[in-house]
Order: C-alpha cells, then structure tokens, then sequence
C-alpha cells in the first residue's frame, strides 16, 4: 500500500501502529501524517482490500488513530536517508 | 469495526461509509464547487475579452471570488471536513458552495457574502480542533489562511471594492498551499534555521496583507 502523497509505502512511512491476526480477523491500527489529511479514508479501505485480497483473513478491522502524533522520526532508516536524513 | 476507545479525536473509525453514504452527503458539495468552477471559467473567458455569451451579468466580476472561494474554498474545506470526520465540519463546504452559488444566481448580495464568512468561520473552528488533537505549525499556517478568507468576505460586507479583497483572497490560497507543503517537506528533515526562514517569510507575507488593508487605494 503506497501513501498518494508521498509516494513510499505505509510501513516504511511509520503510518502501520499495529496488525494482529485472530481466527481469520485482522485490526489494524493506522495513522495519518497529520489529522489535516484527508486520506485517512482511502488508506483504510485499501488496508482493508489488500489483506482481504491475500486470503488469510476474511475480516479487517482498521482504525485511524493520532495518539501517539506521528512524526517524521516513526520513518524506516532507509526511508529516512531516501529523504536526505 | 473498532470503534472510538481514547481521548476526543484520537481514534477514528475506520471506513464503514457505504459508497452511496459518501455520494450522497459529499456529491452536492462537489456540485455546488464544481458549478462555481465554471462559472468562474466563464468569467475568466469574459475578462479576456473573448466573445462568449454573458450568462450572469456579474460573472467576470465574480471571477475570482468564485474561483477561488467558491470552488477551491469549498473543495479544500471539504478536505478538512472529511479529514476530522465530524458531521458539523461540513456546514464550511456547505456554506462555502451556497455562497459560491448565491453570488452566481444573483441573490442580495449580502447572502452570499454571508454564506461564504460563515465558512471561513467554520472552517477556522476546524483547524482550531485539529490542531488540538496534533498541534503543528503546518496547521497554524493553514489556519492563518482560513482566516485570511475570513477577513475578505467581512471587508465586502463593509463595501470594499472587489480589487481590493485580492490579497487576502490569494492569502487563503498561499498559505494553505505553503502549510500543505510545509507539512509534506517534513519527511526530509527540516532544520531549525530552514523552519526560521519559513515563519519570516510567512510573517512579511501576513504583514503586507495587512499593509494593503491599511494603506490608501
């Protein structure tokens, strides 16, 4: 799952909080870079459709959370210096 | 669904909207921005001096308050509303297209001068709560846009001239621009000095708006 904006995956971005799998249901705890972003939306909707796509779950639990804030410190290392750092 | 377990605005449910849910609360607003689009196309065809049919005798004269407010206003605080998902939030696209739309049909003027100040209102409340939620500077940044909208439609109500309300006018675009970029730019490591010389740039910015309120046409 690639950010739009930025164009990196949401891993590497730091924006995945959480996964746990539990008899075939998945809750995922996601972020946005900022509560401004508007993406929120899209983001868990296509969490939600590529892990129903891979077949080993067959529900998706997803929330957007801001607690902790994300920062740009949450990145992958290899992220980080792709971005200069 | 997971639903709401922390603190006010920390946990969001995650999308249960059917897409005929989403279609039907956020289509009319699209419409309204999108008729305000062309109309200021339209005007924009008139101010260039192209012969085209004058629809609405006051369309040119309305270009870029319905460009600009009209259309971008409510498509930019849509965005907003749909970034906070309160159902309150998008009274500021709803006023922003309805006043787009009052100044295009010809209502009294007030109306729509009106319509599009109690968006900006709105609006401002919006980032007042996401900046409660993640306070940041991106945020404040788009906020002092908000209010830039807000000073330009309080000044028509007061009887300025048109020309006269294009700087605050183009200051709710570029510092919601500028915040928007300022927010993506953090991924690459901002320095404090870099941070420095954007709040001077923005503070000049801000002052000549003022500048131009203050000083004689």
């Amino acid at each position: 799952m690639i950010d739009p904006e930025l164009g990196i995956d949401i891993v590497s971005l730091g924006l995945v909080y959480g996964l746990e799998v539990n008899d075939r249901v998945a809750a995922v705890v996601l972020t946005t870079t900022t509560p401004a972003c508007p993406l929120g939306e899209y983001i868990t909707g296509e969490v939600r459709r590529v892990l129903l796509a891979g077949g080993a779950v067959d529900r998706v639990e997803a929330v957007i959370t801001h607690v902790p804030a994300w920062t740009p410190e949450m990145m992958a290392d290899v992220t980080k210096r792709a971005f200069g750092w | 669904m997971v639903t709401s377990t922390g603190p006010v605005g920390s946990v969001i449910p995650a999308s249960g909207r059917t897409l005929s849910t989403i279609l039907r609360t956020r289509l009319p607003l699209f419409s309204a921005a999108l008729v305000c689009l062309l109309a200021g196309l339209w005007g924009g065809l008139l101010l260039l001096g192209l012969p085209v049919p004058t629809l609405v005798a006051t369309t040119a004269e309305d270009h870029g308050i319905l460009m600009v407010l009209g259309f971008l206003g409510t498509v930019i605080s849509l965005e907003r509303a749909v970034s906070l998902g309160r159902p309150w939030a998008f009274a500021a696209p709803a006023f922003a297209g309805a006043g787009g739309v009052a100044i295009l049909v010809t209502l009294p003027p007030m109306v729509g001068r009106l319509l599009l100040c109690a968006a900006s209102i709105v609006l401002v409340v919006v980032y007042v709560v996401v900046h409660r939620i993640q306070p940041a500077l991106h945020l404040r940044v788009m906020a002092a846009g908000a209010v830039c909208w807000y000073v330009a439609p309080l000044l028509w109500l007061m009887g300025w001239p048109l020309p006269r309300l294009v700087p605050w006018i183009a200051g709710f675009l570029v510092l919601t621009i500028i915040g928007e970029r300022l927010e993506l730019a953090r991924v690459a490591f901002l320095t404090r000095n870099s941070v420095r010389q954007f709040l001077a740039a923005a503070v000049v910015f801000g002052v000549g708006l003022v500048l131009t309120t203050t000083a004689r046409p």
